[in-house]
């Protein structure tokens, strides 16, 4: 069979980066997690490579149901690449290549994708956009709502994107060069800054306990809120999220953490200090 | 039996798990416009739906691993929410134990799904690929059906009377305390995203936010956003990062 035959287009290509982008969670498991999601994309990819080869569509698709999991906007260059290299394994005439490269590839760059995918989308970019259109939101603005929505979506889908064909016209280069480019360190710096800043204005903006204990004295009643603000406002919202905040780098597990705040605020609050 | 059927409906969409699920109908700022909708309130449920949303901000599913489940608190929480109308602190406080709930259904979701790839492997040994892909449009949706949308129809076909009466047989002092409660979750949500964002260098900015917000009383987030943009923008133009790696080495 000749080459040009064994050639995916641009159109194979987006086609799997799309299905990636709608199936990658779709059948989320404990056993295999994107597995099934993986091989879903190679089917279409390996009728094309191979056509009427049952044994090599049989070998693809048993390779690519193995275990596999990682973040899927901007690990999707993980699949990218797979497509990649699936395209190279069958141009090889000469045998050189190794199937098992593939496999090794993914589960050796699987878990550093995730942790930098995971910072960076769940931990950066979604709960930017999230705490801005939740202010819109708790104000009774349903377009607040909409408007995260819609954006995060286009977002999604623009990183999953673009991720999935830089992966794959990264092929045989390997991920290091896409990750020594300094590009995912520039963006966590950059999404660190604006993050953190937030943070702490949004502390001040959602976290609304207060002291409401009041101090009956001769000379008068003094409240407790009133007071703790005249030293450093909000003091107390900073305090409870601090408080939380060392619980769980300590390790602490956020179920834990979380009874933790329910019990501290539940005793406070029906003895009358906090409120 | 129409607003019913509508919520089960809604716990269908809530829990299947695609980008477009997740954004639209996971989320439990979107999950309380939509209760809100089947209700006839639907502002009141965007407000509910965001106040939840906030505990929930640096929450995220790690290989799977849920903290409390994000599906339910929303969903559930604005239905009980609007049902028993409660305030909107303690509907936040009542979120949390149908999280907790809910996060044994993610659980139960997880490992039923996991019977799917056994059958996919089947299928790969045929080389029918095609058969794979259908299960994996199918599988996942099919236990959610039965997992999710089903008891959500139980719970608002059944539920919904008994909750203004499970309401108002709550004291006073137990109120008042789930409302502090309420008030207080808001930090979980703010404290599990510093525990990402965290780096030691990048503290002057929490503090730097915190301090504006706290004195000036400005809380709109977008100018925080766009004044956040323009520091980062300036410092990593000045070099900002690559000084980090060298006091990292």
């Amino acid at each position: 069979m000749s080459q040009a035959t064994r050639s995916l287009t641009k159109r194979d290509v987006q086609k799997a980066a799309f299905f990636w982008h709608m199936t990658s969670h779709l059948t989320y498991n404990y056993q295999r997690l994107q597995a099934g999601a993986m091989a879903t994309i190679m089917g279409p990819i390996l009728e094309k490579l191979y056509p009427n080869d049952k044994e090599k569509m049989k070998e693809g698709l048993q390779r690519h149901m193995l275990y596999f999991n990682t973040e899927p906007r901007w690990g999707a260059v993980l699949p990218g690449m797979a497509v990649a290299l699936e395209e190279g394994l069958a141009k090889d005439d000469s045998n050189e290549l190794d199937a098992s490269i593939i496999t090794e590839l993914k589960t050796a760059l699987m878990g550093p994708l995730a942790g930098i995918g995971d910072t960076v989308w769940a931990g950066l970019i979604k709960p930017i956009i999230l705490s801005i259109t939740l202010g819109w939101a708790m104000e009774g603005y349903v377009w607040g709502a909409w408007a995260y929505g819609i954006g995060v979506t286009i977002l999604d889908f623009v990183v999953t994107y673009a991720m999935f064909m830089r992966g794959y016209k990264l092929g045989m280069d390997s991920v290091d060069r896409f990750l020594e480019g300094g590009f995912i360190k520039t963006v966590t710096t950059f999404l660190g800054i604006v993050g953190l800043f937030c943070l702490g204005a949004m502390i001040v903006k959602y976290v609304s306990v207060g002291a409401v204990y009041k101090l009956t004295l001769s000379t008068g009643v003094i409240s407790l809120g009133t007071l703790a603000d005249k030293i450093v406002p909000k003091a107390l919202p900073l305090l409870v999220t601090l408080l939380a905040f060392w619980l769980l780098s300590k390790g602490k597990k956020v179920t834990f953490v979380l009874l933790v705040l329910f019990v501290v605020g539940f005793v406070g609050g029906a003895l009358g200090i906090l409120g | 039996m129409i607003q019913a059927l509508l919520m089960g409906l809604l716990a269908l969409l809530n829990g299947i798990q695609g980008p477009y699920h997740w954004y639209f109908f996971r989320e439990p700022v979107m999950a309380g416009f939509w209760v809100g909708l089947i209700y006839g309130a639907p502002v009141e449920g965007v407000i509910i739906g965001a106040t939840i949303n906030a505990s929930y901000l640096g929450w995220i599913s790690a290989g799977g691993a849920n903290a409390s489940d994000l599906y339910w608190a929303g969903l559930l929480g604005t239905f009980v929410a609007i049902k028993g109308g409660m305030s909107i602190e303690t509907a936040v406080a009542f979120a949390v134990p149908i999280g907790l709930l809910g996060n044994y259904v993610h659980v139960a979701y997880m490992t039923i799904a996991s019977l799917v790839p056994v059958k996919m492997d089947a299928y790969a040994e045929r080389g029918d690929w095609k058969g794979i892909r259908r299960l994996q449009f199918l599988g996942g949706p099919t236990v959610v059906l039965f997992l999710r949308a089903i008891p959500v129809f139980l719970i608002a076909y059944f539920g919904s009377e008994y909750i203004q009466i499970l309401i108002n047989a709550i004291p006073t002092w137990a109120m008042s305390g789930l409302t502090a409660v309420g008030k207080m979750l808001l930090a979980l949500g703010m404290a599990m995203l510093m525990k990402f964002m965290f780096k030691k260098n990048l503290l002057p900015f929490f503090v730097l936010g915190f301090g504006v917000a706290a004195y000036s009383g400005m809380t709109d987030l977008l100018l925080y956003a766009i004044i956040g943009v323009c520091l980062a923008v300036i410092l990593i133009k000045l070099g900002f990062g690559k000084d980090n790696e060298k006091e990292a080495l």
